[in-house]
């Protein structure tokens, strides 16, 4: 396989693992341009990349920004913030208009589900989804099973615990999608107010204890409390959460094994995740942040070659 | 003045030519004789086409007044009559809502065009569950039922005082079963199918408590319920079991419930997007089971336009509802592979008119003439000037259909599309 079978990246849901296994050898020889003195590489030279953030983002819209560059797209950053989104505007006017300044891909964060899929009805331009409401955020994935290769040599047959706020985290289903396309086992785990009632049927174990998950997994996968995303309290105090939930050096330690913890950031130290462990060798979390550039650059270089 | 409609191929449970190709000799609007080789003043001959009781709708929504933009009541009437509708049972969602004896008797002077309009006037104020509106008053103009229609009459004590005063006059309550809370920030049922679009869900309980609620309310104050858009094999099971126990409760189901399942949701088509949600293939089999054992008594086309400002966007912004009148009659010959024409023509047409205690129509001799007359071999495309509403929020926009009503008679005055 030399190329993707889509023009867009909407999900991982319909990637094939012979996809996810291209992108990640493309990955692998951006990784190694990355490293090199001279970072920069022309393939996307006179390509014109929006990135179109309908919602806050730091780290995936810079990582995006930044794998843009090293491929020598010409780039441009649009985000709702004191934008005509907020004039009332809506999304497939707002997108049309960027797009008749010439531009060939757009990569899109939207809180609302679907909200690429939507625009992949209604335009020619390239889609990557950077995440859409509590749906899918296919880079995230990619990068954190990339990242989980590059650690333990294979996903294939290992053990994945994706902990937290499952019920609003997009990063959770398409990292299940991921790990399960790659032949990882996967569990969640968190209060059962945060898990969706039908996780189950998609093949996933559930636990509502963490030190049985940890017990049982080679990686963690630990998520943010998303506060901003909650339309109600799921429980009753961070205090609480931390207690039961949250992931400490001691707990760590009183497993007889070692495991991999990630998390895809930003970090709410103390909450779900304790310094000691964060910043512990255990953890990937900044091999996650290298990646994602080389991630990002593979799927931007990818699906540049698939235009209509 | 006579005319017989020779050829017509008799649709209607309750006839004894059921399924006979007779002529139907017709004088001052009432049926004069059944039979063969029929004389009149004019013949019409209908080749055999199906001739049914004309089809009554239990709750349709048009738009005006306050959004005449997606259907006024005269393309609402238009649209309805191509769906095969002599009779329409507007629910009282405009703005403002149908709450006053004026409003009743505005939508009633509107019928015409073949179609007669019915007032579902407001259950409380507003339509937000808090106040009585004038019940009395507005049965006593014509409102032949009472409903906050596309919402649930969340307040139980409302519940209790709407069932207690409509006792008076024997009045009907109709209400959509669904918990608010539980409902709150739904897109469409909670099931594997909204986990993996990443959507929330209104899980089939809701549905479920709500009507164990209302039935327990309808055994201590007495009265009667008719639930509309049951969704759910639960709401099934406790429908049968309320009428088995002798409970003054009528059900019906909106056609899209028959039809599709929350899989049509997978390609994010928010034409799709209804409420209550499109639920699972189990439920969707149990509900025609429903249709069949006799436990759901009406099916509703739950006619709800939009305009492409409320469809054509992200899912969760989009507005709930599907413009059903458009595709009607071929989506009726569509269910034809679960359901008996027949017996999806009786939940057309005796069931809803039983529902709200309403005089038989028949094709009997002596009956009142009210027809539908359709013609279920033609192909046509739904589209920008075929579309008789001014809303195009339906799944089936731009398909080839086959099916649709040739017109409608009723008072003397035949009207065809």
């Amino acid at each position: 396989m030399s190329q993707l079978k889509t023009k867009h990246l909407l999900g991982i849901k319909n990637l094939d693992p012979e996809e996810i296994e291209l992108i990640f050898e493309t990955a692998d020889n951006f990784k190694d341009v990355l490293n090199r003195p001279i970072k920069k590489v022309p393939s996307l030279r006179d390509v014109t990349v929006a990135n179109v953030f309908f919602e806050n983002s730091t780290r995936t819209k810079l990582s995006f920004e930044l794998a843009e560059k090293r491929l020598s797209a010409d780039v441009i950053n649009f985000s709702s913030s004191g934008s005509s989104v907020k004039k009332g505007e809506t999304l497939l006017d707002t997108v049309n208009n960027i797009l008749a300044m010439k531009v060939d891909m757009v990569v899109m964060r939207h809180s609302s589900p679907g909200a690429p899929h939507f625009l992949s009805k209604h335009i020619d331009a390239n889609i990557i989804n950077a995440g859409d409401g509590t749906h899918e955020h296919p880079t995230q994935a990619l990068l954190d099973t990339f990242s989980i290769r590059e650690r333990t040599g294979d996903v294939a047959g290992k053990k994945v615990v994706i902990v937290g706020d499952i019920l609003h985290s997009r990063v959770a289903l398409s990292n299940i999608f991921a790990l399960q396309k790659l032949g990882a086992e996967v569990m969640v785990c968190g209060p059962a107010t945060l898990l969706p009632k039908h996780i189950g049927s998609l093949g996933v174990k559930v636990e509502l204890d963490i030190r049985k998950a940890l017990e049982w997994c080679d990686v963690a996968n630990v998520l943010r409390i998303q506060l901003e995303r909650q339309k109600m309290r799921y429980f009753p105090s961070l205090r609480e959460y931390s207690l039961y939930y949250g992931i400490n050096k001691q707990l760590l330690d009183s497993l007889d094994k070692e495991i991999v913890i990630m998390h895809p950031g930003p970090i709410n130290r103390g909450v779900e995740i304790t310094s000691d462990v964060a910043d512990s060798e255990h953890s990937i979390i900044l091999d996650q942040v290298e990646n994602g550039v080389a991630i990002r650059m593979a799927v931007l270089y990818l699906l540049a070659g698939n235009v209509e | 003045m006579s005319f017989v409609l020779a050829n017509a191929q008799i649709i209607d449970i309750r006839s004894a030519f059921n399924g006979q190709q007779v002529d139907v000799l017709i004088e001052d609007g009432r049926i004069a004789e059944i039979g063969l080789q029929l004389k009149g003043d004019d013949v019409y001959d209908l080749e055999g086409k199906p001739l049914s009781p004309g089809f009554f709708d239990l709750f349709a929504q048009f738009g005006e007044p306050g959004n005449e933009h997606k259907e006024d009541i005269d393309s609402g009437i238009l649209s309805a009559r191509h769906a095969g509708f002599t009779d329409v049972c507007l629910i009282p969602n405009t703005d403002p809502v149908i709450e006053t004896k004026g409003d009743v008797k505005f939508l009633l002077s509107r019928s015409g065009e073949g179609v007669s309009l019915h007032a579902l006037a407001a259950a409380s104020e507003g339509c937000k569950g808090e106040n009585l509106t004038e019940i009395i008053d507005l049965h006593t103009a014509g409102a032949v039922a009472f409903t906050d229609g596309l919402n649930p009459i969340w307040n139980a004590e409302l519940l209790l005082k709407v069932l207690q005063y409509l006792q008076k006059f024997d009045g009907m309550l109709i209400t959509r079963p669904k918990d608010v809370h539980l409902a709150q920030h739904a897109q469409m049922h909670e099931g594997l199918v909204s986990t993996t679009l990443g959507m929330n869900g209104e899980p089939s309980v809701s549905e479920e408590i709500s009507i164990k609620r209302d039935l327990d309310i309808l055994r201590y104050a007495g009265g009667k319920i008719h639930f509309t858009h049951l969704s759910t094999a639960g709401g099934v099971a406790l429908i049968q079991a309320a009428k088995a126990e002798g409970l003054a409760v009528t059900c019906d189901v909106a056609l899209a419930q028959l039809l599709y399942t929350d899989q049509d949701l997978v390609g994010y088509d928010a034409n799709f997007k209804v409420d209550p949600p499109l639920r699972t293939e189990e439920d969707r089999l149990v509900l025609l089971e429903g249709i069949r054992s006799g436990v759901i008594d009406a099916i509703v086309s739950s006619h709800q336009p939009h305009d492409p400002e409320c469809k054509e966007l992200e899912f969760d912004l989009a507005s709930f509802g599907m413009n059903a009148y458009s595709s009607f009659v071929s989506d009726l010959l569509v269910l034809t592979k679960d359901l008996s024409l027949e017996l999806i023509i009786d939940k057309l047409t005796h069931g809803p008119r039983s529902v709200l205690g309403l005089p038989e129509i028949s094709i009997t001799e002596g009956s009142e003439a009210r027809f539908t007359l359709l013609d279920p071999e033609v192909k046509w495309t739904l589209k920008r000037g075929s579309n008789p509403s001014k809303s195009q929020n339906s799944p089936r926009f731009n398909q080839e259909l086959k099916g649709k009503s040739l017109g409608v008679y009723q008072s003397g005055l035949y009207l065809n599309n």
